[in-house]
């Protein structure tokens, strides 16, 4: 047996001194005679000057976050009157430019509904309920596609003046396709045509609403791009101001989205570079679920954890657990592999919710495994597949 | 007042006029911050990256970066926090870039010196473990940051990182017996 270590040692051994090897002593004490040398002239006026050995001063940041960037984002547009919806594009190509791009790649743009160039003139009134302007800030919804389980809205945003440069460049990661600015936003989601009533989100009552629009930059005065509402596990506050879950959207609901600021958090220092203004917009929503399917699994292991269903749209795949009441959710994680036996990548980097574009899912198995079991072997399929807590193949096509 | 707590709100003290002279522009006081961080820097990229190269590339930047920036820090008790975040992400944006696989057993390079045996055999045990739960067990125990302030600096739930923790302790429990 080995020894048992004790919480007094992780500290003395974690904490203890270290020494440095000499690659690492030198660039430190090189570092400092640079600041030295060159103090006040390095940075913190807005220049930089001189050269540190062969290490160029000019460096981007990729924030890093020990769980994957939250890329919840929802931008609610709204279209007061779907028959006002022409079919005509205004815009059009926003979805085709950045779908296959951002973190949920899909071809919305085959699916999606367009809007109406010039509800002004159509419906006789000034508004334009997808172009909203506000502190020399344009935003429109182009496009928008929905299932029950996920809303998809194509995007522009245009300020007057440009977007400012801090702003630019602190969305730009060398390992992505897409670029992400935050939004500040407050949504309500009205279920009255169901009898659910109006529920609402506000970070305030600690209720996710839409915080981010995934794209690019056309230049410095546009920006395209895309936002994912999820809908298949809404959570949100209801009338009284008491937290609900809704399961089962109805087949028709109004979702009225309010945007108050557009923003970037620098890395560095986490200052706020943000778009003041307030955008308000009322989506008239009706889910398109010719390809969701639902199947119920029933399934329970012997730890007591199971999946109760499987459920896939036309973009996303994602397994419902069912859970024994003492175990937290973060200890398991869902694996997915498709009719190859093949990883399916999920959201925000561990099981949750599977994109499932271009996959081919007419088969999968969909396993649960311990979190640190899934973290050690997330690359291995097979290694996560037989030591599954519990696993089951589900058809979708029959 | 207990000699411990004089000792602690004293160094509090020195902190915070060292991050004024520092944002006024001066390169000792930034220089003195860094040298009571020292060992926090190299402990933290140690566990993160592979080479020596490596993890004084990331010293390197994360000085350098926190100079050009420490106008923007508007709490001095935050600067230990923040510079352990600066660190970070230039230790995730090195990885990336390299993709260099920690390797378990690394040879010690020049300067650096063998730990005892019975805490390599605790680094082995703690190597088995996923990154960001290593990474975790760096921050809390060797560095000695609050789980909150873990959360802050990785950008995860509080809640996460204490499930870390806990799973991290009972899977070295495991590998022990």
């Amino acid at each position: 047996m080995k020894k048992e270590y004790t919480e007094q040692e992780y500290r003395r051994i974690l904490g203890g001194k270290v020494t440095e090897s000499e690659a690492v002593s030198g660039r430190i004490e090189e570092t400092y005679a640079f600041l030295r040398k060159n103090a006040g002239l390095t940075g913190q006026d807005g220049q930089r000057k001189g050269r540190l050995g062969k290490r160029s001063l000019q460096r981007l940041w990729i924030a890093a976050s020990g769980v994957a960037a939250v890329f919840a984002t929802i931008l609610c547009v709204g279209v007061a009157n779907p028959a006002l919806a022409a079919k005509i594009p205004l815009i059009g190509g926003i979805f085709r430019s950045v779908e296959e791009k951002v973190s949920y790649p899909g071809d919305y743009s085959r699916h999606a509904e367009p809007l109406a160039p010039d509800a002004r003139q159509e419906a006789g009134t000034k508004d334009i309920p997808y172009e909203q302007e506000s502190g020399g800030v344009t935003v429109t919804v182009s496009e928008y596609y929905a299932d029950s389980v996920s809303l998809y809205l194509a995007v522009k945003i245009e300020p007057k003046n440009g977007f400012p440069e801090e702003m630019m460049r602190e969305t730009k990661a060398d390992t992505q396709e897409y670029r992400s600015l935050q939004l500040e936003s407050r949504a309500v989601m009205d279920l009255s045509a169901a009898g659910l009533g109006k529920i609402s989100f506000e970070p305030a009552m600690g209720c996710r609403a839409v915080d981010l629009v995934e794209g690019n930059f056309v230049n410095d005065h546009c920006f395209e791009g895309i936002v994912r509402i999820a809908l298949e596990d809404v959570k949100g506050c209801d009338e009284n101001g008491d937290m609900v879950e809704i399961s089962q959207l109805p087949e028709h609901f109004i979702y009225d989205l309010r945007i108050n600021g557009i923003y970037v958090t620098r890395s560095v220092t986490d200052e706020v570079i943000k778009l003041e203004g307030d955008w308000a917009f009322s989506l008239d929503v009706t889910p398109d679920d010719s390809e969701t399917v639902v199947k119920e699994v029933g399934l329970v292991g012997e730890c007591g954890v199971g999946i109760a269903s499987v459920t896939k749209s036309r973009y996303d795949l994602f397994a419902k657990l069912i859970l024994p009441e003492d175990a937290e959710e973060g200890d398991y994680t869902v694996v997915v592999t498709d009719e190859k036996g093949n990883l399916l990548q999920g959201r925000y980097g561990y099981g949750d919710i599977y994109n499932v574009y271009q996959k081919d899912i007419g088969k999968v198995t969909v396993a649960v495994c311990d979190y640190l079991t899934w973290a050690d072997h997330r690359s291995d399929a097979a290694y996560l597949l037989s030591h599954a807590l519990l696993k089951t193949e589900v058809d979708f096509e029959k | 007042m207990g000699g411990a707590k004089r000792d602690t709100l004293r160094m509090d003290e020195t902190m915070k006029v060292l991050v004024k002279q520092a944002q006024k522009g001066d390169p000792e006081a930034f220089i003195q911050l860094i040298e009571k961080n020292r060992q926090a820097l190299v402990r933290v990229a140690k566990g993160f990256l592979g080479s020596e190269e490596d993890v004084a590339d990331a010293i390197q930047d994360t000085i350098l970066n926190a100079y050009e920036h420490i106008k923007e820090l508007k709490k001095a008790e935050y600067f230990k926090t923040w510079l352990i975040r600066i660190l970070i992400n230039n230790c995730v944006r090195i990885y990336n870039q390299n993709r260099k696989v920690q390797p378990v057993e690394r040879m010690p390079e020049n300067g650096e010196s063998i730990p005892p045996e019975s805490d390599v055999e605790f680094l082995e045990l703690l190597s088995s473990l996923p990154e960001d739960s290593r990474l975790i067990f760096q921050l809390y125990y060797g560095e000695q940051f609050t789980t909150k302030e873990i959360s802050e600096i990785l950008g995860m739930k509080e809640n996460t990182v204490k499930s870390r923790l806990r799973r991290g302790r009972e899977r070295l429990r495991k590998e022990i017996v």
